[in-house]
């Protein structure tokens, strides 16, 4: 099982399903299905939409959960002091 | 060309409604039954009651296989890969597998069944009318299994405006409407056919 944050950054930007679906080259039930986990996307699927968000591959997949927003911002305050 | 036509038939927030899925379900079991119902009736001896019920049903059936096969997602299981979304390709490779074992243990069990009971078998003569229905019955198990499959594969995505769509009441109207058409068309013409 692969975790994503791809829903939580197409709603951040404002972004439709069909939105992020056409700017990557994919149709819409890809995207959902990769937002609910039901499909793990292609490695070439993974680099075109971490590149899309432009943020780095391990930043929107991940082989485990991802910690919540207010979880690593913590992290990152205990970090910085 | 083809993949302007192919891709005129992508699967599209419509076809995703928990209303739509629901429909195609509905349709891909009911047309596993249209085959083996003519089979019964051509080759058994009914009374003709039974046989209009029969056909009757044998003919809603029909209809729901042509409502299943007409479908633009039933109709991605057979396209070429290359024409796909990824994630079709997971869901039609993911089905086709699934229907691979079953089909591969009803071939198994009804091998079996023929070692075992090929003395009493050996009494009965096939003709090309009873080889023709067991191909048949056969062909289209096959493909109504693996497009039943998908479509519990499949799931509703529900976005904002794809629930209103899914919640809107003509679809109601319209399943009600289908299926009574059905109905009665059925009944319409098994009573035609058997008298």
């Amino acid at each position: 099982m692969i975790y994503n944050r791809v829903k939580l950054l197409r709603t951040e930007q404002g972004l439709s399903r069909k939105d992020l679906a056409d700017a990557v080259g994919v149709n819409f039930q890809t995207i959902g299905y990769l937002e609910r986990g039901d499909y793990n996307a292609s490695l070439e699927l993974a680099f075109k939409l971490a590149d899309y968000f432009e943020l780095p591959i391990d930043m929107v997949f991940s082989p485990r959960p991802f910690k919540s927003m207010a979880q690593e911002l913590a992290d990152a305050k205990r970090a910085a002091e | 060309m083809l993949t302007t036509v192919f891709k005129a038939f992508e699967a599209t927030e419509v076809q995703l409604t928990p209303s739509a899925i629901t429909r195609l379900r509905v349709s891909a079991v009911l047309s596993f039954f249209a085959i083996p119902i003519f089979a019964a009736v051509e080759f058994l001896s009914l009374s003709g009651g039974v046989k209009t019920v029969l056909i009757a049903l044998g003919i809603v059936s029909a209809l729901a296989l042509l409502y299943c096969y007409s479908t633009r997602l039933a109709n991605r299981l057979w396209m070429p890969e290359k024409y796909l979304d990824e994630s079709e390709i997971d869901r039609k490779r993911r089905s086709g597998s699934i229907t691979y074992q079953i089909l591969s243990i009803i071939l198994m069990v009804l091998s079996v069944g023929f070692i075992v009971f090929q003395g009493t078998l050996a009494g009965f003569t096939l003709d090309a009318r009873a080889v023709s229905f067991g191909l048949a019955i056969l062909l289209f198990s096959a493909m109504s299994l693996q497009t039943t499959i998908a479509a519990y594969i499949i799931s509703p995505i529900s976005d904002g405006p794809v629930e209103k769509v899914a919640a809107d009441g003509r679809y109601k109207w319209l399943i009600l409407g289908y299926t009574l058409v059905c109905i009665g068309g059925g009944f319409a013409v098994a009573h035609f056919v058997a008298s």
